[in-house]
């Protein structure tokens, strides 16, 4: 009885210990290919007897199969004579907060990317990028590529990050589902009220069979740049009156129709519009093209078995087809970097054509946009056959403008949002109650 | 003479011991010491300047006076987190002094079987938060969890949105933290209920007094040293509440579970405003410190030594 009684306090003690270390494990796995990554390159490296300036590049994601940094980065060492990049990775969800700390601890980063726009705003505001208008203008580097997108990224006249990716949003549908529906594909002159109808009728089943006709994700974005894509407003106004048609969109499909899931159970579930859209429970999902890419992928990889197609993103009756959003992964250069022409030609590299072919080649949308570069994007195999015309001049205007305050004006703007959509108050209470918030912050621009 | 020079010498090397012993004790402290310097003591020092200071991690430091402090006055996040601290502590408090003295009552008796359950309700304290967290997120799933799943069963055709409604989501953070500490504070009570003199609990027996006037009038008054260590600590511990929120809701909705530390993290490490977060941390140590000076004072009043 005594030695089971011991056992027994053994085996107890050990699941403590156990208990202690879950949830901490999954690091490790990400470190090991990425190890082997560095040592293959070790191997490369003596190959070549010619010294390399080392630079450094921060970015996320990049030990996921296909990373289009990676590859990037990649196909620049293989040709680059003169250069030879490391890059610094962290998880996507991760990376913004491991990279704010780097940079202002004085790490040696020379080059990074930047997750969105306010985080650009936040680089900007603590000096942490260089003016590039030199060295674009040095040897010549063509911008017009980009074409007025650009100015976004300017401030005061100069150009402080060329954009590396370039997402709008549109739609996303699943054919499958509206062929069971017996219902025509959605065109790209579609309104949302339409969308609305649409969304109803292609709702159907109960529990795990349950298929929804339309999912707006979580993010604050997916609301609102329904209203943003009209171009008469941003997000840095400080008034938000505009937003309601949005909400009462999104109010109604929840909580009327039924035909999207309500934003609390997204929220508590852990609900990923990728999963939905994947098992085939979503008719219909406004998302950015950088969705593209990723269905691609995972079907080529087996994951998905999706027979889905894209159109452009539904409008309003006010507005007209093809105003959307966008949204540009921009890339800068360290303003302390000790390699400026390094990280330079390093940069011309990853923003510029080459970079640009290479990650269309991977379904990724790139900012640096020429019909050859736009050519190859939808002729990938993978690519919906019908879903060039969705990509073509697109009408799409920025979220989030540079702002000093960009980060906390979002999250200001998130709180209330939600207070609406989880219905603690009414959608005037809570546009209303954004502007009371956001007011002293857009104030000290 | 030559006494007196003995005298001398043994006193000085009487002095030589105590400063060698001295020494030795500094020295094994000296580790540890140096870590307390240099991660404890150093940061809040340097924090504490930074409350009067603008800091973004790049700029050059402004000096602002007490700007922060008048600026957090009028800043409607940090009062509303302020509040939602007091509240949780308000409940946390309590709740666990109550339900881990009752565990440690019922445990203390010579049961079969005691020993695990003291193990099994000592686990949560140990278990990793954010394991914790996700799980308890799904429990209180309002879709899918089994709370919701049993409530509808029985009836309830709207069952709360747990961590999704404003109410609702302070009272779930506040159960998985009271669940999360129970355990250590049960702990903390089962040695005190040991150190009870038997003699007391068989002499009142004899007098003919119940179980609960035994409880009453022995065993709450003797714990009463025991008690204060927990409150202490529990208002400590729950002003500093933290991970739970940041896993669990992230200060949402809205603002519902926004509390003080998780203000602080955000002013520091989201948007890099080091001497704001400083001036906050900065208050709440000033409220804390006030709070446990407090009861110290009230100390004499309700607490009985032997």
């Amino acid at each position: 009885m005594k030695k089971a009684m011991r056992i027994f306090t053994m085996l107890l003690a050990l699941t403590m210990v156990f208990t202690l270390f879950t949830g901490c494990g999954s690091n490790t796995k990400v470190s090991e290919p990425a190890a082997k990554e560095t040592a293959k390159k070790e191997e490369a490296k003596t190959e070549t007897p010619a010294k390399k300036v080392k630079i450094k590049f921060a970015a996320w994601d990049t030990t996921l199969a296909g990373n289009e940094f990676k590859v990037v980065v990649d196909n620049f060492n293989k040709q680059s004579k003169t250069t030879e990049v490391e890059i610094i990775d962290a998880s996507g969800k991760d990376f913004q907060d491991k990279l704010n700390i780097s940079l202002a601890g004085g790490d040696d980063i020379d080059v990074y990317g930047i997750k969105d726009m306010p985080q650009y705003s936040s680089h900007i505001t603590k000096k942490q990028v260089l003016a590039l208008d030199d060295l674009i203008k040095k040897d010549g580097f063509d911008i017009s590529p980009y074409g007025k997108g650009l100015d976004v990224l300017k401030v005061d006249g100069k150009t402080l990050a060329l954009p590396f990716r370039s997402d709008f949003w549109i739609l996303f549908y699943n054919k499958d589902l509206f062929d069971k529906a017996k219902l025509p594909y959605p065109t790209a002159d579609m309104t949302w009220d339409q969308y609305r109808e649409l969304a109803k009728k292609l709702t159907s089943g109960e529990g795990n069979d349950k298929v929804w006709g339309s999912f707006f994700h979580t993010w604050l974005s997916c609301t609102n740049n329904l209203m943003i894509a009209q171009g008469k407003n941003t997000m840095i106004d400080g008034k938000y009156d505009f937003l309601k048609p949005a909400y009462d969109l999104r109010l109604n499909l929840e909580q009327v129709d039924k035909s999207q899931m309500a934003y609390a159970s997204i929220k508590s579930t852990n609900s990923h519009y990728r999963t939905m859209f994947e098992s085939g429970k979503v008719a219909m999902l406004p998302m950015a093209t950088f969705f593209i890419g990723t269905m691609i992928s995972e079907k080529k990889a087996g994951k998905h078995n999706v027979n889905w197609g894209i159109t452009k993103l539904p409008h309003f009756a006010d507005g007209k087809s093809g105003d959307s959003v966008f949204n540009y992964t921009p890339v800068a250069i360290n303003a302390g970097t000790k390699n400026r022409d390094a990280a330079w030609e390093f940069m011309r590299y990853l923003c510029g054509e080459p970079g640009a072919l290479t990650i269309a080649k991977l379904g990724v949308m790139p900012a640096y946009s020429t019909k050859n570069v736009l050519d190859t994007y939808s002729s990938i195999e993978g690519f919906p056959a019908d879903g060039k015309p969705a990509l073509e001049s697109p009408n799409a205007f920025i979220e989030f403008p540079v702002h000093k305050n960009a980060a906390q004006i979002s999250k200001a703007i998130d709180e209330e949002a939600q207070m609406i959509l989880i219905k603690s108050k009414n959608i005037d209470d809570g546009l209303k109650a954004m502007e009371t918030k956001v007011k002293d912050l857009i104030g000290s621009k | 003479m030559e006494q007196i020079i003995d005298q001398y010498e043994s006193q000085k090397r009487k002095l030589n011991a105590t400063m060698r012993n001295r020494l030795t004790a500094y020295a094994f402290i000296l580790p540890n010491f140096l870590g307390f310097v240099a991660f404890v003591l150093v940061p809040v020092l340097a924090s504490f300047v930074l409350c009067f200071t603008e800091w973004d991690t790049s700029n050059p430091i402004q000096f602002k006076g007490l700007g922060n402090f008048l600026q957090l006055l009028k800043d409607d996040a940090f009062i509303t987190s302020f509040w939602n601290t007091v509240y949780y502590t308000g409940a946390v408090v309590p709740l666990t002094m109550a339900v881990s003295l009752g565990l440690a009552v019922m445990l203390d008796k010579k049961l079969k079987g005691a020993k695990v359950f003291r193990s099994i309700f000592f686990i949560p304290y140990i278990a990793s938060l954010v394991a914790i967290s996700v799980v308890w997120n799904m429990i209180f799933s309002p879709e899918a969890g089994p709370v919701n799943s049993f409530l509808r069963s029985i009836g309830l055709s709207e069952p709360p949105l747990w961590t999704s409604s404003v109410h609702w989501a302070m009272p779930v953070i506040i159960f998985v933290g009271i669940w999360r500490f129970v355990g250590y504070y049960m702990v903390l009570y089962l040695a005190g209920l040991q150190g009870i003199p038997r003699e007391l609990y068989e002499a009142a027996e004899v007098d003919g007094a119940t179980a609960w006037q035994q409880f009453r009038k022995i065993t709450l008054p003797m714990l009463t040293p025991t008690t204060f260590f927990v409150v202490i600590m529990l208002v400590i511990n729950s002003f500093k509440v933290f991970d739970q929120i940041m896993v669990m809701t992230q200060g949402g909705p809205g603002r519902a579970t926004h509390v003080l530390v998780f203000y602080i993290y955000y002013r520091a490490f989201q948007v890099f405003e080091f001497g704001y977060a400083s001036a906050i941390a900065f208050v709440l140590f000033l409220v804390v410190l006030t709070i446990t000076i407090i009861q110290f004072r009230m100390e004499e009043k309700w607490v009985k030594y032997m």
